[in-house]
């Protein structure tokens, strides 16, 4: 007598010969998404800042206090970016991804490490608010930040969830908020190097609220792009 | 599967072969009715064919199947409970299942029988959580850091899912008549 699996198996093997299936290993997508979007979010942050400020990073030349100071915040926010996408990606020896508490984790400190390094402590003293010291009113509601958050965010979140098409077996909607948070920590290292302003409304607004706005997006909209 | 995962389609025989009789199983233990369980072993494999890309080459691809069984699972539920005027499948997976003895008395086959069905019955009754654990600890013989990896938690967690199913499943034997080493009280 046929046991269960070997009477379905003549309906499967021809469900699986009718259905194509890509070749393309998670691994090759992810490499290509980790170099995909910080060159994104650099071309993206170089004609934004060109176009408006008239000069490449404006957010790392005008009303800077400290130059040290400074340096030390891109390089903790790119470590963030980094860091939050290579753990959101990662698949682990079992292909299982990393742990939910894990996944949890980067979802939840995205934001206020976020804040707490650029908003606690802002690098600019707010000088360039003024007009008159760079010649463009920056809007205290952050409207071209929120754009130019969006315009990096929203691709780098399609890239991240490219590469992970279907990958993602276990805590999918968890996964989904981690690549959010990464795709939003890439938008706001785009804004911080872009935006001169020191102002807090500003910075909560067009800076940090995208970051969290994304987060959610990618747990909400990402579920089922992610599982099998 | 690393074979298929490249795209070797004439493996795929074998690998049914050596993932398709403990995934029915697996499936079997999720699944309210036989004919659930038996959707949710296709669609499994259908999900595994499209997904096979996504494999880790050195992963166990058995514990990569149960995640995407369990996946699936999750989401016919998630269907089902939307539209619960569906909802018609009966609890027939704890009576499917029938002992294999060989050399034994009629009185021990009852005997077996009747305990095999205690802890099907009861393993279908209780929370897919406690009972997936336990499936995965207990009957797949996975450690608790691989049951953890296949169902998105900690260790903690499933070795405490599992306690909880192990102890609904001692109240169920020592109600039904059996001690918990098997014999009748």
């Amino acid at each position: 007598m046929a046991t269960p699996s070997e009477r379905l198996y003549p309906r499967i093997r021809a469900a699986v010969e009718a259905t194509p299936a890509s070749t393309t290993r998670t691994h090759t997508r992810i490499l290509a998404a980790l170099a995909l979007v910080p060159a994104l979010t650099a071309i993206v942050v170089l004609i934004a800042s060109e176009v408006v400020y008239k000069q490449p990073a404006a957010g790392l030349h005008i009303d800077v206090s400290s130059g040290i100071a400074m340096l030390t915040v891109v390089g903790l926010l790119a470590v963030l970016a980094v860091a939050s996408t290579i753990f959101a990606l990662w698949q682990g020896r079992d292909g299982l991804g990393i742990g939910s508490v894990s996944l949890m984790s980067i979802a939840a400190l995205v934001v206020p490490v976020y804040g707490a390094l650029t908003v606690a402590q802002p690098l600019h003293s707010g000088a360039a608010d003024n007009i008159a010291l760079t010649g463009v009113a920056i809007s205290p509601w952050g409207l071209r930040c929120l754009f130019v958050a969006t315009v990096v965010s929203v691709p780098a979140l399609v890239i991240l969830a490219a590469a992970l098409h279907g990958a993602a077996a276990v805590s999918s909607r968890l996964r989904g908020a981690a690549l959010g948070a990464a795709a939003g920590a890439w938008g706001g290292f785009a804004v911080f190097v872009f935006c001169p302003s020191g102002n807090l409304q500003h910075l909560l607004v067009g800076h940090v609220l995208p970051i969290a706005v994304f987060t959610v997006i990618g747990a909400v909209a990402l579920t089922r792009t992610l599982r099998p | 599967m690393e074979r298929y995962a490249r795209g070797e389609d004439r493996v795929f025989e074998q690998l049914y072969g050596l993932l398709a009789p403990r995934l029915h199983r697996f499936c079997m233990r999720l699944a309210p009715s036989v004919a659930e369980a038996d959707d949710c072993f296709q669609e499994t494999f259908l999900k595994l064919h499209r997904a096979r890309a996504t494999y880790v080459t050195g992963a166990n691809p058995l514990h990569w199947a149960f995640a995407i069984a369990r996946s699936v699972y999750l989401s016919r539920l998630r269907y089902w409970r939307r539209r619960p005027e569906h909802l018609g499948a009966t609890r027939d997976v704890a009576e499917a299942g029938e002992l294999q003895i060989h050399d034994a008395t009629p009185e021990s086959e009852v005997s077996a029988q009747h305990l095999h069905d205690t802890l099907a019955s009861e393993l279908s009754r209780m929370s897919e959580k406690n009972r997936i654990a336990y499936v995965l600890l207990k009957e797949e013989h996975l450690s608790a850091r691989e049951a953890a990896a296949v169902l998105g938690t900690t260790v903690e967690v499933v070795k405490q899912r599992a306690h909880r199913a192990y102890q609904s499943l001692r109240a169920a034997l020592s109600t039904a008549g059996w001690s918990e080493y098997g014999n009748p009280v």
